[in-house]
């Protein structure tokens, strides 16, 4: 298989497939109208990378405004983290980039979200497509109860009905790149839900990768785990932004500053400050952001 | 020094009193019980032999009247046709309340009447079959098995939509978002996820309705109506163990009514195994 | 997968090199400082303060660097004492340049050709020299966290104190003529700031073993006379 980043596509050649893989089956809705998007063109940019941009999204609860109006570039190949206190709506703006938002009852989004500039919400497009680019990884580990190691890592590829794979060096891939490995390789079979909190955390982290996204969003991905797990799991996230952009909603400031190259304040449904890390947390330049890092209010 | 004060003399009579009490409640309530099955055993028991299990009940007049094989047949069939009809149509239902109507008001109606349905009584479902499709000879005949499978069904039906959606509504909705968010359409995440994690759960549910649909005797009067030869065509009137129960016991002839109580116990254990199967098959859940 | 924490670690090492490091510039000038006061060589001196613009970006460096550090990574036990040291490790070795600036400052002032006691820039020289081998000492102690060779900068550091004792002694029964006691002033200057830099080099041994112990002890002050 040739490997992801040195895949370049002649701009000429617009319906080219952007990873060079077998084409990835669409859910079975009528296959002429919705636009898969994980086969749209690459443009002439050479960004090995992919960056998400959200422009002016706003985010409702049926009447309740959460995201009011934020417009946010996340760079490629780097972890942002967003922050901020309870309610203001940081889980809600990641939701919005891989559309998981509107699968609850009333609620709905405007605006722009743009992965490499292809509209995530744009008229046709498939949203099973749109989350085949951008995975999630939740705050509670959930791996499949009723499968063993090995199904759930390969849970997404056949959920989404990918074919013309490799299926185990897909599998055992994943989970070489989550350091899983070693610990699990003599039972892939035994049920996934038999590891420690850690390792099932690793294990849906693998399960998202195996799929082979983009961009992975993580929601609070080390809140139920110990600090060792913890500590495990920044480290991974540290050596996957090598190969994907990662978004990471965190309410501890203390991982946010260890794990991330951006900083992203939000408060209130609004984006208060956007920082280089470093920044952000030796000079806020927002006031509020400072109150809000020292523990003022929050 | 902390000092608990200590239970006063009063506080103790009346822990006793209330335990008494409740004791001797549930032991009142438990003598029906076991005098029922009591009698059953001591009554039925001496009915039983092998002829009892292979013969039909269309024995001589005078001499032996036959045991209950058209009744265990009829009721098996008859149960095993309603149950092909309530549990897919039950599931379905269930599946289609917890994963795509949720809280709309359309899914709150279809819960209300599944409310209805499960306090309509069962001679009212036999009524209505009788009236819609036994009257007018639908499917060219009277009184037929499958009329009365359908009797069963929609009294199994409320049951099988009741349980089902209970389980479902256990699976975690952070299994689903995992489905989701890998980027399943729904439906896959129906058939690979939520099904199979509340796969024991329905199996339980639907052998509780089997085990119900089983024992109703009201349901079957005007539908399949009885017969005495066994028969495997669901087309003609077919016997079952209520409705050989509730001809027999009225009998003059002491046999016959041997027979009733026989046919009682018959059933009883057959709807004791499974219950006593669902269970086993819940623990084995909860151990795995 | 590596040792964890792998980023801080090597953050952390990569701050301790570039603080020591300052070490090596504070020589450098050092170096220069006493060859131009040896030679009355203004050129050179005019180098030196040229050059503490290096010194000083160092401190910068440092200083930010350990913002970071304490910002990011929230460093606790040994890692805390350790970025709270070389704090004190590149204040000691901004003021030690600043020192250095100020025996070449004194270069132009103390004239040319003027006549010189040989006594007096012998004891400068060995002042020199202890001092240079006392930055080195100082750098290998907290390097290496060695307790031991910290703890014998004081030792020497007596030696410097006391050249800087018999120097002023020197200096004042020098003789009536006019410019050398005016040459053998700035000398008593000189042997000062020399004697500052000892100081500085001590105060660095002392957070070697603030960073081992954890405890925080005046090797020697007004109350311990060593």
């Amino acid at each position: 298989m040739i490997p992801r980043d040195t895949q370049k596509t002649d701009p000429a050649q617009t319906q080219q497939p952007v990873r060079d893989k077998e084409p990835v089956e669409v859910s079975d809705s009528p296959a002429e109208e919705q636009q898969d998007v994980s086969t749209r063109s690459q443009d002439g940019v050479t960004a090995a990378g992919h960056n998400v941009v959200l422009t002016d999204l706003h985010a409702y609860y049926g009447s309740v405004h959460a995201v009011r109006g934020v417009n946010i570039t996340f760079p490629p190949n780097e972890v942002s983290a967003i922050i901020g206190p309870s309610g203001c709506g940081k889980s809600t703006m990641v939701r919005c980039i891989n559309r998981m938002h509107e699968e609850i009852p009333g609620a709905r989004a405007e605006g722009s979200v743009t992965l490499d500039d292809v509209d995530m919400y744009g008229d046709n497009v498939d949203v099973t497509s749109v989350r085949r680019l951008v995975g999630m990884v939740f705050q509670k580990p959930n791996p499949f109860p009723t499968m063993s190691i090995f199904e759930n890592v390969a849970a997404g590829l056949r959920l989404t009905g990918t074919k013309g794979v490799n299926m185990r060096e897909r599998v055992h891939r994943a989970l070489r790149a989550v350091g899983l490995w070693e610990e699990v390789k003599n039972r892939l079979n035994e049920p996934g839900i038999g590891l420690s909190g850690g390792q099932q955390q690793r294990l849906c982290i693998a399960r998202t990768v195996a799929v082979e996204p983009e961009v992975i969003l993580m929601d609070e991905p080390c809140s139920a785990l110990d600090p060792v797990a913890t500590l495990k799991v920044e480290e991974l996230i540290d050596e996957l932004k090598e190969r994907y952009t990662i978004v990471i909603v965190t309410h501890n400031m203390q991982q946010a500053a260890r794990v991330s190259d951006t900083t992203v304040f939000m408060l209130d449904g609004e984006l208060i400050e956007h920082s280089p890390t470093d920044q952000l947390f030796t000079r806020p330049k927002d006031e509020r952001t400072e109150r809000y890092v020292t523990g003022k209010f929050g | 020094m902390t000092v608990l004060p200590e239970v006063s003399p009063r506080r103790r009579r009346t822990d006793k009193i209330m335990r008494g009490t409740l004791a001797a409640g549930t032991v009142l309530a438990l003598i029906p019980l076991v005098l029922v099955i009591y009698y059953l055993i001591k009554k039925g028991i001496g009915a039983w032999s092998g002829d009892f299990f292979t013969t039909d009940p269309n024995g001589n007049f005078l001499g032996y009247p036959g045991g209950i094989k058209s009744a265990i047949l009829g009721t098996i069939e008859i149960v095993a046709f309603a149950t092909l009809i309530s549990v897919p149509l039950g599931i379905g239902v269930a599946l289609y309340l917890t994963e795509y109507g949720k809280q709309s008001k359309f899914a709150n109606l279809v819960r209300y009447f599944v409310d209805v349905m499960t306090g309509v009584p069962s001679i009212v479902f036999g009524l209505f079959v009788y009236i819609v499709l036994v009257l007018g000879h639908v499917g060219g005949s009277g009184f037929a098995g499958w009329k009365g499978g359908i009797a069963l069904a929609l009294l199994m039906l409320p049951i099988v939509i009741r349980s089902s959606e209970v389980v479902l509504l256990l699976v975690p909705a952070s299994l689903r978002e995992a489905a989701l968010a890998l980027g399943a359409p729904r439906w896959r995440v129906i058939t690979r996820i939520v099904l199979p994690t509340s796969l024991t759960g329905l199996v339980t549910g639907v052998l509780l309705s089997i085990a119900r649909g089983a024992g109703e005797t009201a349901p079957l009067l005007f539908t399949a109506f009885g017969a005495q030869v066994a028969t495997a065509n669901l087309g003609n009137q077919m016997n079952a163990l209520p409705l050989q129960i509730f001809s027999d016991i009225t009998s003059p002839r002491n046999e016959v009514v041997t027979r009733a109580w026989g046919a009682a116990l018959t059933l009883v254990l057959m709807i004791l195994i499974l219950n006593l199967v669902a269970r086993a098959v819940a623990r084995r859940s909860r151990m795995a | 997968m590596q040792e964890t924490r792998h980023n801080f670690r090597e953050a952390l090492k990569r701050l301790e090199v570039q603080a020591l490091g300052g070490l090596d510039l504070v020589t450098t000038a050092l170096d220069r400082a006493l060859e131009a006061v040896g030679y009355q060589d203004v050129e050179l001196a005019g180098m030196v303060v040229a050059d503490d613009d290096l010194i000083d970006g160092r401190y910068l460096e440092v200083h930010q660097g350990i913002l970071s550090l304490l910002a990011l990574q929230t460093p606790v036990a040994t890692d805390l004492r350790i970025v709270a040291a070389l704090l004190h490790v590149i204040r000691c070795v901004e003021r030690m340049g600043d020192q250095c600036v100020n025996i070449a400052k004194l270069v132009p002032l103390s004239g040319y050709e003027s006549p010189k006691d040989k006594d007096i820039l012998d004891a400068i020289e060995r002042m020199g020299q202890l001092a240079r081998s006392q930055l080195s000492q100082a750098q290998e102690a907290f390097a290496s966290r060695n307790v031991g060779l910290a703890q014998d900068l004081v030792r020497q550091d007596s030696e410097i104190n006391r050249l800087n004792r018999e120097i002023f002694r020197r200096a004042v029964e020098i003789g009536d003529d006019v410019d050398t006691r005016e040459w053998a002033m700035f000398m008593i200057l000189v042997a000062r700031c020399l004697e500052r830099i000892g100081d500085n080099t001590v105060d660095i041994a002392e957070q070697v073993v603030f960073v081992v112990t954890g405890l925080f002890r005046e090797f020697a002050d007004a109350s311990h006379p060593v």
